[in-house]
């Protein structure tokens, strides 16, 4: 409950009526306008505004609701350690589609979270004072449930995808490797319970530097988590700042180690936010985008086997 | 039978709103145009001061922060079939405040209920161009380190700006943003278009859309289907006024033989009344 609504997943003032829909929230049974009688000016205001049912920022989990009351979004799981370069993808991504980029045959068709998504990108463009910097740290004060940013792709058939991708801190993964049930972990419990694919985070920088055993081990420990209950979920690798170079060995060691038990759909992709040879970076983290999308589409169920009693039936023997 | 033809111009401060309702006023009272008024409406109050500035070789003032007027003209095509089409005056200002504040109040909500169509306003040669790491890069972590660390707040850049202002009129409009369907005519119209750096005589409105603000094109294109929309370029008074100094060719030749839109094959055409073609036609 928040404000003068009496029910729990109302924010009148935000997003206005969301369990009656009312287009005026003075209107709603559950609305307590009696409140605030002193202030005649703000209730006439009340009446007057519409309220709409987003509000542009990262969705929290009743925002869903709006979404998912017409469409089956596809959640992918933004998995990692602190500072693995999580963040920076999808601020990479979301500068990729401002400017034109497709994701496959896929063209951007809206979002839900246009301000969240400026906000990620905010720190990837450059200021009136020549200042450009890469997003800060993920805050785990973020609570139970991992900022959700969403995507609306469609193509030229019409077919429309929503994506939701997971922002989480990273040290929600640090407590979920050591201990699945930690308190901190919460979050991390929620995006693998919740997701359709996963992403998990290799970050060069750190494979590559005096850290590189630590990091190496704290990869290994999230993927294991990750494949536990995976089945056929896309599950994709990605080297974020891949501009820097790791040592083969160690890169090995992770490879091996992550496909110790078969994954059924497994993909590395190489990233960064700097462009590479003929913007392959930039273009890798689209197509990570486009391997899920298609991985997921071709995800059906085996067809229905009919056993066929009646040989000479004509209906049952034509297929 | 008359069709109600209701257009919604939409526009944030200074997009030109203002000079093209008194030129496409003036070219409708003229008759030379493919759309001529029957007879002028009862009160003109709206195109007051931008008529009586433009026929002296001026340009307006501005529209009124507050202002919510509604100008209802009767015109009829060159085959006569009557079309009835209001056109509301307000101050752009409104509309940077729907995006701003998320809230539509009740005037906007008559306003996007009773629209048939929207013509909306985007001028180009104001927006700032994003400058982000996909165009521009990003220095190596060294040279980022050394720099002070100001944090800016965030301003949304015009591509956010004129999508959410878009997906809050569907919103509003109740239109389903699942598929391309929307039976609300939309025009892009690119005011200002004599501004726009490196426009060419071959530039089509469309394309020089798509190459500015591709995702502003590619949220349309998934909203819109291919002939519900119509991309233009506009110059209302086809050269820049002044609000103190008269411009006496205005004067001679008056107003309603300046301006040009850019239809959609880029070619020029002086019959500003064509620019709603899209909508009523």
């Amino acid at each position: 409950m928040a404000g003068k609504c009496s029910q729990e997943t109302c924010f009148p003032n935000e997003t206005g009526c969301n369990v009656e829909g009312h287009e005026y929230v003075s209107d709603c049974k559950f609305y307590n306008s009696k409140e605030n009688k002193e202030n005649k000016e703000s209730q006439e205001e009340e009446q007057d505004i519409l309220s709409l049912p987003w509000t542009g920022n990262t969705f929290g989990l009743s925002d869903l609701n709006f979404l998912t009351a017409g469409s089956n979004p596809i959640i992918i799981g933004v998995t990692g350690v602190a500072s693995a370069g999580k963040t920076t993808f999808l601020s990479t991504l979301y500068c990729l589609l401002r400017n034109g980029k497709n994701i496959g045959e896929y063209k951007f068709a809206g979002s839900l979270t246009l301000i969240g998504w400026e906000n990620l990108a905010w720190y990837l463009s450059w200021k009136d004072d020549n200042a450009i910097q890469y997003p800060p740290h993920t805050s785990r004060n973020a609570g139970r449930v991992p900022g959700l940013l969403h995507l609306s792709l469609r193509n030229r058939d019409g077919i429309r995808k929503h994506l939701i991708f997971t922002d989480a801190p990273g040290e929600w993964f640090d407590s979920w490797i050591y201990n699945k049930n930690d308190i901190n972990a919460k979050g991390a419990r929620w995006i693998h319970q919740n997701s359709d694919a996963f992403f998990l985070f290799a970050d060069s920088e750190m494979l590559s530097g005096s850290k590189r055993g630590i990091a190496r081990n704290q990869i290994k420990l999230v993927g294991d988590r990750l494949k536990e209950n995976l089945k056929d979920k896309p599950f994709g690798l990605i080297w974020s700042k891949s501009d820097e170079t790791i040592s083969a060995d160690i890169k090995n060691q992770i490879l091996t180690y992550i496909q110790n038990s078969p994954i059924e759909n497994y993909k590395e992709f190489e990233t960064s936010v700097r462009e590479g040879e003929k913007g392959i970076f930039h273009q890798n983290i689209l197509n990570s985008i486009e391997w899920i999308l298609d991985t997921i589409q071709n995800q059906k169920n085996a067809g229905l086997k009919v056993g066929i009693q009646k040989e000479d039936d004509l209906f049952l023997s034509k297929r | 039978m008359k069709d109600q033809n209701n257009i919604l111009v939409i526009g944030g401060p200074n997009v030109g709103k203002t000079h093209y309702g008194g030129q496409l006023y003036g070219r409708l009272v003229n008759k030379q145009g493919l759309y001529k008024i029957t007879s002028p409406p009862e009160n003109l109050i709206v195109f007051r001061e931008v008529l009586d500035s433009l026929s002296e070789g001026k340009s307006a003032g501005r529209t009124h922060v507050s202002s919510n007027e509604q100008l209802k003209l009767e015109i009829e095509d060159s085959k006569n079939n009557k079309v009835l089409f209001s056109f509301p005056d307000y101050g752009g200002e409104q509309i940077d405040k729907i995006v701003n504040e998320r809230k539509v109040n009740s005037i906007w909500k008559e306003n996007i209920d009773n629209s048939t169509g929207w013509m909306l306003f985007i001028r180009l040669d104001e927006l700032k161009p994003i400058e982000d790491i996909i165009n521009r890069g990003i220095p190596e972590q060294s040279v980022l380190e050394s720099r002070n660390k100001n944090e800016i707040d965030l301003t949304i850049s015009p591509t956010a700006f004129y999508i959410e202002l878009l997906q809050m009129l569907l919103y509003v409009k109740g239109v389903s943003s699942y598929k391309n369907d929307c039976e609300v005519k939309l025009t892009v119209v690119l005011s200002c278009w004599d501004n726009i750096d490196g426009i060419s005589k071959e530039s089509k409105p469309s394309e020089v859309l798509e190459d500015r603000l591709p995702m502003v094109k590619q949220f349309i294109d998934s909203i819109w289907a291919q002939d519900k929309v119509t991309f233009i370029g506009l110059s209302s008074t086809g050269k820049t006024l002044s609000n103190d100094n008269v411009d006496e060719e205005y004067i001679n030749k008056g107003p309603e033989n300046f301006g040009y839109i850019v239809n959609p094959n880029g070619i020029i055409e002086p019959d500003l009344t064509l620019s709603i073609s899209g909508i009523i036609g």
